[in-house]
């Protein structure tokens, strides 16, 4: 399959980039080990939100936004949109822990979708989904793992026309699926803050409600060791991560950024600020 | 995953970290290390004291270094920093039976076609030298000073990509390094994140 695939993927980005504007390539471009995939709903409140599916052959995974050790994320340009139309930036799902080796990667195994939402002007001259009028052709590059990597590239696209056909209606459940996997910002009334110590930092999360444990997924890359062992600890409403530091650590952050998915699955964004850095800012 | 599993494999790490816990720090000794390379010749850093010495790990399959010999990058920078006195040492530590392993024949000839200019190729297939520095990915570059100091560690520039397209306008960590040591200058970007593949390690061990 290797080889006749990245043929197709192969023409299918030669088709884009030589045909004229109004030519939309393939929904659906296989790649080696993932198939992928551009889908496009509208959701409740009228948004309209596209996504790139990633299918991956058993034992391949993808990349989260901050890949940990090695690999990196899959990129998204917006070749074409109808008139008027802008796109946001991809809204990253919950990633998971991958152990390759000795090393630890932030990414997907199976299936993920990257949703990004299409805002479309409020004048009705431009296009809407369902008149016809214009497509949405992404640029996708990636790059699978397994214990080996392999990139890939391929153009997607669809008639904007296609938004409202009969089958968006599957792929809106898919989209707002991936939606409700995307980490929610932590409620207000928590409160995050690190503090530095030689090797490590302490994350402390103190929520508004009896802690549970979790996993830390730092946003920023070259923070934190990602393959090593977190400890986490529970008391009452903290919850604390002991974070051993990065070795390529340029710096120490003012914050530290990152997704903390709890046992119950449930996962938020945090923004831990630094204790000793407000001490010695306002000395 | 499981509970147990969970502790298990949290005190597996534990158990590989402690022997990891000074790996390779900037600004500190870089560790010495006793190698072989694609000639039969034993490299040891202590013996390089006195030059600046650039480690290059490498995995001939892995896409991230085919994006910097496939477009001469690599090669253009051994080249140029060996010409000023600099040893570059090209390191494999993919393990037999791993992608990347080469046997020292292979390796000559290898680099022969593809015109890489290191000084020596050192064979690492047990990846002792890999895990004293705790290299990552290929490629992961580490520049070591004359005094024995190591003053970078991390990726080859700033854009980690595939594309060979990239090389062109990205800032070179390792040239911008050797340029501010040369000159007596502090490095002022002496970490980054090494992008690449994993380093195709044993199992074992």
């Amino acid at each position: 399959m290797g080889i006749r695939s990245t043929v197709i993927a192969a023409a299918a980005v030669a088709a884009a980039c030589t045909a004229s504007a109004a030519a939309i390539p393939s929904r659906v471009a296989e790649g080696r080990y993932v198939t992928v995939e551009l889908i496009a709903a509208r959701q409740n409140a009228g948004e309209v939100w596209a996504a790139v599916r990633f299918r991956l052959d058993p034992g391949w995974h993808v990349y989260w936004r901050n890949p940990g050790d090695s690999g990196g994320p899959p990129r998204v340009e917006w070749a074409q949109l109808p008139a008027g139309w802008s796109a946001g930036e991809i809204e990253w799902p919950t990633p998971q822990r991958i152990s390759v080796d000795r090393l630890v990667n932030y990414g997907y195994a199976g299936e993920v979708l990257l949703p990004v939402r299409l805002t479309l002007p409020p004048n009705s001259s431009a296009p809407r989904p369902g008149s016809g009028d214009g497509a949405i052709v992404a640029d996708v590059r990636w790059i699978v793992c397994h214990d080996v990597c392999v990139p890939g590239k391929a153009a997607v696209g669809l008639p904007a026309g296609q938004i409202a056909a009969p089958a968006s209606n599957e792929w809106a459940a898919l989209i707002a699926r991936a939606r409700d996997s995307v980490p929610r910002p932590a409620p207000k009334s928590w409160r995050a803050t690190f503090r530095e110590e030689p090797e490590a930092f302490t994350v402390s999360i103190l929520m508004d409600r009896q802690a549970e444990r979790g996993t830390f997924f730092p946003i920023d890359e070259s923070h934190i060791d990602d393959a090593a062992p977190q400890q986490v600890s529970v008391s009452e409403n903290t919850l604390r991560f002991r974070l051993r530091k990065s070795d390529q650590l340029p710096a120490t952050p003012s914050a530290l950024r990152g997704v903390v998915v709890f046992t119950s699955g449930a996962a938020y964004e945090i923004l831990a600020a630094g204790i000793n850095a407000e001490r010695s800012k306002s000395r | 995953m499981t509970r147990t599993r969970t502790v298990a494999t949290a005190a597996m790490l534990l158990l590989i970290l402690s022997g990891l816990a000074q790996a390779a720090r900037v600004g500190e000794p870089a560790p010495d290390f006793t190698g072989t390379d694609s000639h039969g010749r034993t490299v040891r850093l202590a013996d390089l004291k006195g030059k600046f010495v650039v480690l290059e790990w490498h995995n001939d399959g892995c896409p991230y270094v085919g994006k910097h010999y496939g477009s001469g990058n690599m090669q253009r920078l051994q080249r140029e920093w060996t010409g000023k006195g600099v040893v570059w040492l090209t390191v494999i530590s993919s393990a037999e039976g791993q992608q990347g392993y080469i046997t020292a024949d292979q390796a000559d000839a290898y680099f022969k076609e593809k015109n890489a200019a290191q000084t020596a190729v050192l064979l690492d297939p047990k990846g002792t030298i890999g895990r004293m520095y705790d290299a990552r990915t290929t490629p992961h570059m580490f520049v070591i000073d004359p005094k024995g100091t190591l003053i970078y560690n991390g990726a080859v520039d700033d854009k980690p990509t595939t594309d060979r397209a990239d090389v062109t306008g990205a800032t070179n960590y390792v040239s911008a390094a050797l340029t501010e040591a040369m000159s007596g200058k502090p490095v002022t970007r002496s970490t980054s994140r090494p992008y690449g593949c994993s380093v195709k390690y044993g199992t074992t061990s």
